[in-house]
C-alpha cells in the first residue's frame, strides 16, 4: 500500500515537474527574442541619450540583487535534493534488509525442509516464506519507486536551472520598466509614447512570467511536502515490519531447534527399540526351548514309569525264601516303596507341570495374537487420517491385553504356588530316599563282612552309595529351581504391575495431546513399543523359570535317573543276597538285622536304634560294624578305627561319612552348569 | 513363495512351537499327532516340507519316512527327523529310510529356520 501510494505521488510529481518544465520553456521562448529587441533598442536610446554611466551603475544594482534572488532558489533546489536523497538512502536500506531476511528465510526453510517431521516447523517456514514473498515484492516496488524519485531528481535540475536564468531575465525587467520611465521622459513626444508602449509590453510579461513561477514554486513545495509527509508515515511501518520479521525468526529458530533436539531423541528411541526387538527374539526363542525341554521331561517320566514296572516285577518274587534272603527282599522293597512314592510324587509334579506348560502355552498364543493386533494397530497408527481415534482405541486394546496378561501372571502364581510346594516335599522324600539308600548299602557291607560274601556286595554298595550322591543333588537342584521360579515370579508381576501405570499415564497423555497431531503420534509410537516390550519381557521371565526348573530337572543328569538306574541295583541286590545265602551264618545275626531294620524305618530319626541294634548282636565286629549303619558321625569314625584293616569294606566309608557330614559341597560339584548346555552340533543334513 | 510345511509329533507342545517358530515366515503350517494321521494328510494335499518326530504312537517317524518315499510325488520331498533320539545308529536308520536331515530337540529357533530356509531353497 505505502508503496503504491509513493509511486502514485512521484508520477504526479513527475507530471507536474513536467508541466511547469514546459510552461518555463514556453515563457523563455516567448520572452527570449522581446528582451533582446528590447536591449538592443535601450542601448540604442542609452547611447542616444547620452547617460551610460548612470544606467551602468542601476544596471550594476540590479545584478546584485538578481545574484541573490539566484542563490536563494539553489538553497531551495539543494533542500529538494537533499530530500530526496534521504528518501533514496532509506529505500535502499530497506531494500538491503529484504534482502537479508529473504536470505536467512532461505535458510530457514531448508533447515526446515531437514527437519520435515514437524508439521508445525513446516507450516512456520511456509508462513515466513509468504511473508517475506510479499517483503521481497515490496522490495522491488522500492526500487521502482526509487528509480523514479531519481529520474525526478534530474528533471527538477534541470527545471531549477531554467528557472534560474529565467529568474534573472525577471528580475532585470522587474528593474527596467521604472528605468524605461525615467529615460522616457527624456525622449522627444513621438519617440516617446513608443517607447512607453514597449515598457508596458515588457511589463505585461513579466508579470505573467512572475505569477507563473510562483505557482510552479508553490507547487514544488507542496510536492515536497507531501512527499515528506509520506516518509514519515512509511519509516514507522517499514520498522514494525522489520520488528514482525525479527520475532518470526527467533520463533522458526527456537522451533527448529526444537525439532532438531526430538530428532535426536527420536533416533535414541529408535535405537533402543531395535535393541529391545532383538532381546525380545532372544527370549522367545528361550522360552521355545524351554517349552520343548517340559515336553521331553514329560516323555523322560514316562520312561521312569515303565521302568518303576519291570522294578516291580523284578522284586516280585513267589514261594519260600530263605530268611537272610528275606532281609535282602524287604529292604529292597522299603526302598523300592520310596521310590514308588517319589516317582509318584514326580508324576503328579509332571502333571502339574503339564498343565503349566498347557497355561504358557495358552499365554504364547495370546501374546502371538497380541503382537499380531498391535502390529495392526501400529500400522493403523500410520495412516495420515484419523490416526488419534485409532491411537486412543489401540491404547484402550493395549491396555486391555496387559490387564489379561496381568491376570495371566496371577494365574501362573496361584499354579506355580502349589507346584513350589508340592516339589519341596518331593526334594525331602529325595533326601529321605538317599539315607536309606546310603542304609541299604552300608548294611550290605556288613552282610559282606559277617558272611564273607565281600567283593560282591562291595561293588554294590559302592554303587548305591553314588545313586545316594546323585539323589542328593536332585534335592539341591530342586531346592535352587524354585528359588528361582519364585524370584522370576516376583521379577514378572513387578514388571507388569510398572506396565499398568505406565499404560494408564499414557492414556491420560494421549487425552490431554490429542489435538498435536505430530508428537501425539511419536508419544504413541514410543510408549506403545514400550509396554509392548514389558509385555514381551514379562512372559520371557515365566518361559525363563520354567526352562530352569526343566533343566535342573533334565532326566539324564538328576536324581531322577538315578531312581531309573536303581532298577538295576535292586537285581543285583538280589544277586548278592543270592551270594550270601551260600556263606555260613551266624545263628541271630540275620534275623536281628531284618528286625533292626524294621525298627528303623519305624524310628529311624531316633539315636535310641543304637542300643537295639548293640543289643541283638553278640559279635563285637558286627556290632561295630552296625553302628556305623546307624549312627552319628562320631559313632561312624570311631566304627571306622575299629575295622580298619579287618574288612575292606570299610575303605569307602570315610567318603560315605563325609557326604553324610556335607552333602551340599559335595552335591555342589557336580551340579551341571548353563554354559554345559550347546546345541552347535544337534542338526544334520544327509 | 509361501510353501507347505507339515510338523509330526504326538506332543501338542512341540507342535505348536515348530507352527509358533515358522509361521510369521509366511509358509502354511499342517500338523499330525502320529505318523498315520501325517501319511494321510500327505496323500490328500501337496507338502513341501515334512518335521517329523521319531517316537510316535501307531507309526513312528523311521517309518513314516519310508512309505513317505514310496510315494511317487515325495521321491525329493525334504524329510527332518526332529526328536530327543541322537544316537548313531538311529541317525543311520533315518538316513536309511530315506530321511533328508536330523535336528535334536531342543531346537533353536534360528536353527529351525535356518535348516527349514536351507532344504526349502534346494
Amino acid at each position: 500500500m505505502v508503496s503504491s501510494h509513493l509511486d502514485s505521488f512521484f508520477k504526479t510529481g513527475s507530471q507536474l515537474f513536467k508541466s511547469f518544465a514546459k510552461h518555463l520553456g514556453g515563457v523563455a521562448s516567448k520572452i527570449g527574442p522581446r528582451v533582446t529587441g528590447f536591449w538592443w533598442q535601450f542601448r540604442k536610446r542609452g547611447k542616444w541619450a547620452g547617460h551610460k554611466t548612470l544606467e551602468s551603475d542601476r544596471m550594476g544594482a540590479l545584478a546584485h540583487r538578481m545574484v541573490e534572488n539566484q542563490r536563494e532558489v539553489l538553497m531551495a533546489v539543494s533542500q529538494v535534493e537533499e530530500k530526496f536523497q534521504q528518501a533514496s538512502s532509506t529505500i535502499e536500506e530497506m531494500a538491503s534488509a529484504s534482502e537479508r531476511l529473504v536470505l536467512e528465510a532461505d535458510a530457514a526453510l531448508d533447515i526446515a525442509a531437514t527437519t520435515s517431521e514437524s508439521k508445525e516447523s513446516e507450516h512456520v517456514g511456509s508462513r515466513m516464506l509468504r511473508w517475506l514473498n510479499g517483503l521481497d515484492s515490496l522490495q522491488e516496488g522500492f526500487r521502482s519507486v526509487l528509480g523514479g524519485l531519481v529520474d525526478h531528481q534530474e528533471r527538477v535540475g534541470r527545471a531549477m536551472r531554467l528557472e534560474k536564468r529565467l529568474d534573472h531575465c525577471v528580475c532585470t525587467l522587474q528593474i527596467l520598466p521604472s528605468l524605461f520611465k525615467i529615460e522616457s521622459s527624456r525622449l522627444p513626444v513621438e519617440e516617446r509614447r513608443d517607447f512607453l508602449q514597449l515598457v508596458k509590453h515588457i511589463d505585461n510579461i513579466r508579470h505573467s512570467a512572475s505569477v507563473s513561477l510562483v505557482e510552479q514554486f508553490r507547487t514544488v513545495e507542496s510536492m515536497a511536502s507531501r512527499l515528506t509527509h509520506g516518509m514519515d508515515k512509511f519509516q514507522p511501518l517499514v520498522e514494525r515490519s522489520c520488528r514482525k520479521v525479527e520475532e518470526r525468526k527467533g520463533e522458526l529458530e527456537r522451533t527448529l531447534a526444537l525439532n532438531a533436539d526430538q530428532l535426536a531423541k527420536n533416533r535414541d528411541e529408535n535405537q533402543a527399540l531395535v535393541d529391545k526387538t532383538r532381546q525380545t527374539q532372544q527370549e522367545v526363542g528361550r522360552v521355545v526351548v524351554a517349552l520343548q525341554y517340559q515336553d521331553i521331561t514329560k516323555q523322560k517320566l514316562d520312561h521312569i514309569e515303565l521302568m518303576r514296572s519291570e522294578v516291580t516285577d523284578s522284586l516280585n518274587i513267589e514261594g519260600d525264601v530263605d530268611p537272610d534272603f528275606q532281609f535282602f527282599h524287604e529292604a529292597a522293597s522299603l526302598c523300592q516303596a520310596h521310590v514308588d512314592s517319589v516317582i509318584g510324587d514326580l508324576d503328579s509334579a509332571c502333571r502339574n507341570i503339564s498343565e503349566g506348560v498347557g497355561s504358557i502355552e495358552s499365554s504364547l498364543g495370546g501374546l502371538t495374537e497380541n503382537f499380531g493386533v498391535l502390529r495392526d494397530l501400529s500400522e493403523a497408527a500410520n495412516a495420515p487420517d484419523g490416526f488419534v481415534e485409532q491411537m486412543l482405541s489401540a491404547r484402550l486394546e493395549i491396555e486391555s491385553l496387559s490387564s489379561e496378561l496381568h491376570g495371566a501372571i496371577i494365574g501362573v502364581e496361584a499354579f506355580m504356588s502349589p507346584l513350589c510346594q508340592a516339589l519341596s516335599e518331593l526334594g525331602n522324600t529325595v533326601e529321605e530316599i538317599a539315607s536309606e539308600f546310603r542304609l541299604v548299602a552300608l548294611n550290605a557291607q556288613v552282610y559282606a563282612a559277617q558272611h564273607g560274601a565281600a567283593t560282591g556286595l562291595e561293588v554294590l554298595s559302592t554303587r548305591t552309595c553314588d545313586v545316594a550322591d546323585e539323589i542328593l543333588e536332585v534335592g539341591g537342584e530342586m531346592s535352587n529351581a524354585l528359588g528361582d521360579l519364585q524370584e522370576g515370579l516376583a521379577r514378572s508381576l513387578s514388571r507388569c504391575q510398572a506396565s499398568l501405570a505406565e499404560s494408564s499415564e499414557l492414556r491420560e497423555s494421549i487425552q490431554e495431546e490429542g489435538g498435536r497431531d505430530e508428537e501425539t503420534l511419536h508419544d504413541f509410537r514410543r510408549h506403545t513399543t514400550g509396554l509392548l516390550s514389558n509385555v514381551s519381557s514379562i512372559g520371557s521371565e515365566i518361559r525363563r523359570c520354567a526352562k530352569t526348573m526343566n533343566e535342573r530337572c533334565s532326566f539324564e543328569d538328576t536324581g531322577i535317573g538315578a531312581l531309573a538306574r536303581s532298577r538295576d541295583l535292586f537285581d543285583e541286590l538280589k544277586v548278592a543276597s543270592e551270594l550270601a545265602l551260600s556263606s555260613p551264618l551266624p545263628s541271630e545275626g540275620d534275623g536281628a538285622t531284618v528286625n533292626h531294620f524294621r525298627n528303623y524305618y519305624s524310628v529311624r530319626d531316633e539315636i535310641v536304634i543304637h542300643d537295639r541294634l548293640f543289643g541283638s548282636c553278640h559279635n563285637a565286629e558286627s556290632d561295630s560294624a552296625e553302628a556305623v549303619l546307624f549312627g552319628d558321625e562320631e559313632s561312624i569314625a570311631l566304627s571306622s578305627e575299629q575295622l580298619e584293616g579287618d574288612v575292606i569294606l570299610f575303605d569307602s566309608e570315610d567318603s560315605v561319612a563325609s557326604v553324610a557330614s556335607n552333602p551340599e559341597e559335595e552335591s555342589a560339584k557336580k551340579l551341571p552348569s548353563k554354559g554345559d548346555v550347546d546345541f552347535g552340533d544337534n542338526v544334520e543334513l544327509f | 513363495m509361501s510353501k507347505t510345511i507339515i510338523t509330526v509329533d504326538d506332543a501338542v507342545t512341540i507342535r505348536k512351537m515348530v507352527t509358533f517358530t515358522l509361521q510369521p515366515t509366511g509358509h502354511r503350517i499342517l500338523e499330525a499327532g502320529d505318523g498315520v494321521q501325517a501319511f494321510e494328510i500327505i496323500q490328500k494335499q501337496p507338502v513341501d516340507l515334512i518335521l517329523t518326530d521319531i517316537n510316535m504312537p501307531n507309526m513312528d517317524g523311521i517309518e513314516l519316512t519310508r512309505q513317505i518315499r514310496t510315494l511317487p510325488a515325495y521321491g525329493r520331498t525334504p524329510i527332518i527327523l526332529l526328536t530327543t533320539e541322537s544316537e548313531p545308529n538311529k541317525k543311520a536308520q533315518g538316513k536309511e529310510a530315506g530321511a533328508s536331515g536330523w535336528i535334536v530337540k531342543p531346537f533353536q529357533q534360528d536353527q529351525l529356520l535356518a535348516l527349514v530356509s536351507k532344504v526349502l531353497q534346494n
